[in-house]
């Protein structure tokens, strides 16, 4: 039976849970052990709790991760014009790229950067 | 909600063991007052709604949370036990943390929480603590930490 890590970061609430036949081995969000709520940063301490409790890196035989990171990269920097040179580290912080986008969980541009990507 | 008794308060056919689910409550609700806030809408909100008046949301439903033995045999037993003294099956349960914090994760957040708040007893696996007997060094030692309104 495939055991898989999966994670969420870099946006908001990152998070990270193991499944191993269906089932949910283990589940957490960073911000219980960052001490900040709704903590973007990546996983590491949520990610070191589900491997651990899913029996170590070894039995870990996938990694999925939330979204597709280049579309989201993408339409983070599309979505902050006024960002200049500082685009890209605006892709990391939460608290920031959420308040542009309203606390959609996407930009409106969305559908667009789908479409470019692809082409 | 002891799992058992939960069809006697709520309108819930399956079990609800990770609060996912919101019911309606069953009669006996309290429909005096509805429709008459005497023109105050703060008090037609605020009114007391059911025998549960502290879970029962304006719309007479509550989410709950069923506890079994199997799942959860202490906190089915303390529920029993209140149950017995009080004939009430029900508890409120919010979550440990004060507004802008994430829930406490250690013991060692879960003391600060409890010292700073107002909170009176502490229960972490087999062990009480109660408010009143924790020293000033303790409080020292634990601290306490400032959170961003959210």
């Amino acid at each position: 039976m495939a055991t898989i890590l999966g994670v969420s970061a870099l946006y908001h609430d990152a998070a990270a849970a193991v499944v191993r036949g269906g089932e949910i081995i283990a589940a957490a969000q960073e911000e219980r052990f960052s001490r900040r709520k709704h903590e973007p940063r990546f996983p590491v301490a949520a990610i070191a709790y589900c491997v651990a409790a899913a029996g170590g890196p070894d039995a870990i035989d996938a990694v999925a991760y939330c979204e597709d990171p280049v579309l989201a990269l993408w339409a983070t920097a599309r979505f902050s014009p006024m960002r200049g040179d500082r685009t890209v580290k605006a892709t990391s912080t939460c608290a920031s790229s959420s308040a542009r986008t309203g606390g959609r969980l996407r930009p409106s541009c969305w559908p667009n950067v789908r479409a470019n990507s692809s082409n | 909600m002891l799992a058992e008794r939960s069809r006697e308060f709520f309108e819930l056919s399956g079990e609800s063991p990770y609060m996912l689910l919101v019911a309606d409550l069953r009669e006996p609700v309290d429909w005096t007052g509805l429709r008459h806030g005497d023109g105050d809408m703060l008090k037609l909100l605020t009114q007391k709604r059911s025998l549960l008046p502290g879970i029962t949301h304006v719309d007479y439903s509550a989410r709950v949370q069923t506890v079994d033995f199997e799942r959860n045999p202490s906190l089915h037993g303390l529920m029993s036990k209140f149950d017995e003294i009080t004939g009430c099956p029900v508890l409120i349960n919010t979550s440990f943390n004060v507004r802008g914090e994430p829930i406490v994760c250690t013991p060692a957040d879960a003391t600060r929480c409890f010292l700073n708040a107002g909170i009176e007893l502490l229960s972490i696996g087999s062990q009480l603590a109660f408010k009143r007997q924790q020293s000033a060094e303790l409080r020292a030692i634990v601290g306490s930490v400032e959170h961003e309104p959210d």
